[in-house]
């Protein structure tokens, strides 16, 4: 039932969509209004959300259900995570000349998100990702203005995406065909049901494959990666900042929902399915990276290798599991945004290895917050990267799925060296010019780096271990009670 | 703290103060550090000597336990007799001169705090050497002065010829040590103990048993022996493993002085006096040692009589006197090889300081066919000099004529075939001796000065705090044969040894020697100042008639010359098939398999691959969008095949 409680947490969207609208009437009304003012105003507006999302976290509340939406903790962490990412997203960009319509945007494109993390059936979760993706097609396209490459990623992505969205909908097809029901809730009754009728779960698995290729794709794992390299070396920093951090959390949740949901009979097919997807990509990010010389395009490879592990974890569908998965992609998200932040301060534009070469000399702070987001990328002990690496692959191991963790590891020693090399061309080489490396003065970049690079390397301390243990609590009360430690569900085919 | 671990552990920690903390002591404070901790240590050492030595209370200190396994019992211990002292007493006298004259010698250098810091660290180890109150401890310091002789030839380590020097000198070492440390397994096999009583007293328990070897089958007392002996032929530079020695005169000359002169060369000496009572019972091993002790005293009076290097020249004289105190212990005279280490130490310190002095004065000009006409320039050193070189040359009543006519005397005494023979190669010796020596002398302060005149115009005296310790030790090369002689090898000698060195049952060496005819006792002498006469005649009377001879001799000059081509030898049957097999297994197997297919292998390999993967990011839209396409339908194919499957 929806309690009309003014605090409840169903008012999150609510009160989103309502500033939006707001939004909206005020861009087109003032003249005066520009980006910076909307962003301004939407600091308040996401302040409130995180508010409200906070609460039901804080007062637990309970679940809320709306129709083909549910409000509980998993979706309210998750809105706190996406508002707050949001909020620095925006203090991060206040300042830039972007157009008012980028603010409008990027707010829809949350809405969408926040939707996707709350989504009980297809076809609301179908909507968000869609209000999602086609705010950010058109959000990365606005760039074109300044730079005319992102036109062109913008229709790489746009067109690649609306393929993934079409082969989705054609997977929920065959589900509706088959079952008749949309609702995560009846779906996953229906399955645990008639699990042991075979023909009709031919249609359901392939229905439930398509799906995840959407899931895929947004995720940049292979071979669904192909539109990630180009699009963040054509996007502006800022772009890919966003791009690279807050989507990634949103489409996580967004799967553990399905896969603890209503996929979740059908996981000892689909895990390992996503277990080789998740090891070639690990191993396709690793390699592929090792002959990048653009920064840009070299992160991409490492959010490909980097989403992975989160599928890696994902496929076990144990608490532990996803519960690591998600914290894991919190942290990158926070890492992520704190990387593209400091490089910010040297240039919106990509950059080269030659550009940074020798950063530490320019900015020493710059350079060695750099390599602390670095290295926790690369998992180094004592940074956040360890940690949630070391959770992930515990409870791969505790699946006891030994080739994948060894794809982990070797992709780990790989990628180790495209890290290293970045930090080793910041700090030990020479600048290639005589003026060495110039940069471009961005007030609010500085703070937020240092708070990431701060939640990264105290982590171990507050919050990863509490942040862990919350998630996978909540991923065991969210899985199937019977079989919260191992699915021990038969196999939903029969030989016929 | 007892009088024994001060003599032995001052310089340790003069060496960890001036090592850990010399820079920021400066040189004049690590100068005073290193200097007082010797000079406690030497106080020390005299004060045990005499108590020991001469009023007769040997004393074992125990320090702790080291290893403790199974039967093995191996402690640290100060062991104090009567051989030990003797060697403390030299050891930190010709030590403490030393330290004193480094600090003028080093008083240009970059870094003499690293100098003092290593001559304590070597003073430290050589007294753990010869205080071992067993094989294995003794090992430790046998490698603790090898790694601080190591340290110090090399302590120019700018020079490429030091470093080769340093180590060419750890690795001929190492042959050696190898074969000490066989001798130590040997004896821990044989006797169950490296304990020196306890493995005297387990002596008897093998008496008639044998070892056979590759075919030949020895006693085990010569066996054992023999393979100690491969250790001292290494750190004594015997004929064989001599070559590191005239190299190490790369080092700075004080450490040539100490290390190489006076103390660490005669370990050798002093480990086979140590296990003196096991050689009683090893004639075969006698023999050899009195052979190679031979061929040692000869070849290097030969090589040495050729040379122009001052320091090669006297380094070549430290061989052949090495060869002599060797050829002492091989016909069981130990008390005669003690007696010529204690005299050789003073005046060979003494020859190298004066060298070292010329060296001096002559801006590190060490050619002698640079030099001459030094006499009026620095009468000091050319005095202390003089007083080193008729010592060295066994002229009465210098220390070397006692030394070196006992051990004469010893060999033309003792028992067996070789008597004869060695006694004639001994005096031959010393006549070279005495001809080389003095030919030091007339090249280097007579005649004409032959060094250009911007060298002769700095040409100075060296400073006090070099002379003093020269004319210390000059006292020693006066007097030391003399004040020595009796307790040494004359009639106290049963009371001061107190039993350390063996004595034949059957035949006593020493005794025997005090009762040879009275031309043995002359015939040095008197072939020492024909060579005398003669290096005169050649150098100074008629060096025109030399050089004829010298081309008259052309090839037989030319081997001599050379070294007797030895460093060549070595250089065809060892170094270079070693440095084959080194390039071999480091280009070849390391960098060509290991390598290859190992770290660079996985890197290419990945690099490879990368590239290739990268490659399949085209840009193009199309492409892209049939790679979705066909992972999509490897999906699906994946979910239908793996329905049918199951």
């Amino acid at each position: 039932m929806l309690s009309f409680l003014p605090l409840s947490p169903a008012l999150s969207p609510v009160i989103l969509a309502t500033s939006l609208l707001f939004f909206v009437v005020y861009g087109a009304f003032r003249s005066r209004a520009s980006y910076g003012s909307v962003a301004f105003l939407a600091l308040f507006a996401l302040l409130i959300v995180m508010d409200a999302a906070g609460l039901q976290f804080a007062l637990n509340f309970g679940t809320d259900r709306l129709p083909s939406l549910v409000f509980d903790g998993l979706s309210s962490a998750a809105t706190v995570v996406l508002c707050g990412m949001m909020l620095a997203f925006f203090v991060l960009t206040l300042g830039l000349a972007w157009p008012l319509e980028a603010a409008l945007l990027v707010l829809f494109a949350l809405l969408g998100m926040l939707l996707m993390v709350s989504a009980d059936s297809l076809m609301m979760f179908y909507m968000g990702l869609e209000m999602q993706s086609l705010a950010l097609y058109v959000f990365i396209a606005l760039q074109g203005r300044q730079q005319p490459a992102a036109i062109e990623a913008a229709l790489k992505y746009f067109i690649l995406g609306a393929l993934a969205s079409g082969l989705m909908l054609l997977g929920m097809s065959f589900l509706y065909g088959q079952w008749g029901v949309l609702g995560y809730g009846p779906l996953q009754a229906l399955l645990v049901q008639h699990a042991a009728v075979s023909p009709a779960l031919l249609w359901t698995t392939l229905g439930a494959g398509l799906i995840l290729v959407g899931f895929l794709f947004k995720l940049s794992l292979v071979p669904f990666h192909m539109w990630t390299p180009d699009v963040y070396q054509a996007a502006p920093t800022p772009v890919v900042a966003f791009l690279s951090s807050l989507p990634k959390v949103a489409a996580t949740v967004a799967l553990v929902r399905l896969l603890a949901g209503p996929f979740y009979p059908l996981m000892p097919d689909l895990g390992d399915m996503l277990r080789i997807i998740g090891a070639l990509s690990m191993l396709w990010g690793a390699l592929a990276g090792l002959q990048q010389t653009s920064l840009r395009r070299l992160m991409a490879y490492s959010t490909i290798a980097q989403m992975g592990f989160v599928v890696m974890a994902l496929s076990v569908a144990t608490p532990e599991g996803m519960g690591s998965a998600l914290v894991y992609v919190v942290v990158y998200a926070v890492t992520s945004l704190g990387l593209f932040a400091l490089l910010m301060r040297v240039s919106d534009n990509d950059l080269s290895f030659n550009d940074v070469a020798g950063l530490v000399k320019a900015s020493p702070v710059t350079a060695y917050l750099l390599a602390v987001f670095l290295l926790s990328l690369a998992g180094m002990p004592f940074f956040a990267g360890f940690f949630t690496k070391l959770s992930v692959f515990q409870s791969v191991l505790a699946g006891q799925h030994y080739a994948v963790v060894f794809a982990a590891a070797l992709s780990s020693v790989v990628a180790m060296y495209y890290y290293l090399r970045v930090i080793k061309v910041m700090i030990f080489d020479d600048p290639a010019t005589d003026q060495g490396v110039v940069m471009a003065n961005h007030g609010a970049s500085l703070p937020l780096g240092v708070a990431a690079a701060l939640f990264v390397s105290v982590f171990f301390i507050i919050p990863g271990p509490e942040m862990t243990a919350f998630a996978q609590k909540m991923m065991a009360d969210l899985l199937p009670q019977a079989t919260a430690s191992a699915p021990v569900m038969t196999l939903p085919f029969e030989k016929e | 703290m007892t009088m024994a671990e001060i003599s032995v552990f001052s310089t340790l920690f003069g060496f960890l103060l001036a090592g850990l903390w010399g820079r920021s002591l400066g040189v004049g404070l690590t100068n005073f550090i290193t200097i007082t901790a010797m000079a406690i240590s030497t106080a020390a050492s005299a004060w045990l000597f005499y108590d020991v030595a001469v009023l007769g209370h040997p004393q074992t200190h125990m320090l702790g336990t080291w290893i403790q396994t199974g039967g093995l019992d191996i402690a640290w211990a100060l062991r104090l007799d009567a051989l030990s002292t003797v060697m403390m007493l030299v050891i930190t006298s010709v030590a403490l001169m030393v330290h004193v004259y480094a600090v003028g010698y080093m008083h240009h250098d970059a870094s003499p705090q690293r100098f003092m810091a290593y001559l304590n660290l070597f003073v430290f180890c050589m007294m753990m050497l010869v205080t071992a109150d067993n094989l294995v401890q003794l090992f430790f310091g046998w490698e603790g002065v090898g790694l601080a002789s190591y340290l110090l030839i090399g302590f120019w380590h700018e020079k490429p010829s030091a470093n080769a020097a340093a180590m060419k000198a750890f690795v001929v070492n190492r042959v050696g040590d190898l074969g000490l440390a066989l001798g130590i397994f040997a004896v821990y096999l044989h006797f169950g103990t490296v304990q020196f009583d306890a493995l005297f007293a387990a002596l008897p328990s093998v008496a008639g048993q044998v070892v056979s070897f590759a075919g030949y089958t020895l006693p085990v007392y010569d066996f054992v022996a023999l393979l100690l002996f491969v250790g001292a032929v290494g750190k004594s530079a015997q004929l064989g493993l001599h070559v590191w020695l005239p190299d190490a005169m790369e080092g700075p000359t004080p450490v040539s002085a100490l290390i190489h002169a006076a103390t660490m060369v005669t370990a050798g000496v002093f480990l086979m006096c140590r296990v003196s009572p096991l050689l009683e019972l090893a004639p075969l091993a006698q023999q050899v040692i009195l052979l190679v002790g031979m061929a040692t005293a000869l070849f290097a009076a030969t090589v040495g009589m050729t040379q122009f290097d001052i320091k090669r020249v006297i380094a070549y004289s430290t061989c052949s006197q090495l060869g002599y105190m060797m050829m002492a212990v091989g016909v069981g005279a130990y008390p005669a090889a003690m007696f010529h280490l204690f005299t050789h130490a003073f005046f060979k310190a003494l020859l190298f300081l004066g060298a070292g002095s010329v060296i001096h004065a002559l801006s590190h000009e060490q050619d002698m066919r640079m030099m001459g006409g030094l006499r009026t320039v620095i009468p000091w050193t050319y005095r202390m000099m003089l007083v080193g070189t008729l010592a060295l040359s066994g002229i009465f009543p210098f220390a070397g004529y006692y030394s070196k006519d006992i051990v004469l005397e010893s060999l033309f005494a003792s028992q067996g075939s070789l008597a004869y023979l060695s006694y004639g190669v001994g005096a031959f010796v010393a006549f070279l001796t005495a001809f080389y020596s003095w030919r030091v002398i007339f090249l280097t302060f007579h005649g004409k000065p032959r060094a250009d005149e911007r060298v002769m115009a700095h040409a100075h005296e060296s400073p006090a705090v070099m002379i003093f310790p020269l004319l210390i030790l000059s006292l020693g090369a006066i007097g030391a044969g003399y004040v020595g002689y009796e307790a040494f090898v004359g009639h106290d000698r049963e009371a001061f040894w107190q039993g350390t060195l063996a004595v034949s049952q059957t035949h006593d060496v020493i005794e025997a020697a005090h009762h040879v005819p009275a031309w043995v006792k002359w015939f040095p002498l008197e072939v020492a100042a024909l060579g005398i006469a003669l290096s005169w005649f050649f150098y100074r009377y008629n060096p025109a008639l030399r050089r004829r001879l010298v081309d008259g001799l052309g090839a037989v000059y030319r081997f001599v010359y050379n070294k007797w081509y030895v460093d060549e030898l070595y250089n065809f049957l060892f170094v270079r098939p070693a440095r084959a097999l080194g390039r071999f297994f480091s280009s070849g197997v390391d960098a060509g398999v290991i390598d290859a297919f190992g770290p660079h292998g996985a890197v290419a390999l990945s690099q490879g691959i990368g590239a290739r993967l990268s490659r399949f990011q085209t840009g193009q839209l199309p492409f892209y969008g049939a790679v979705l396409f066909a992972g999509a339908s490897l999906v699906m194919l994946y979910v239908i095949v793996r329905g049918a499957w199951v």
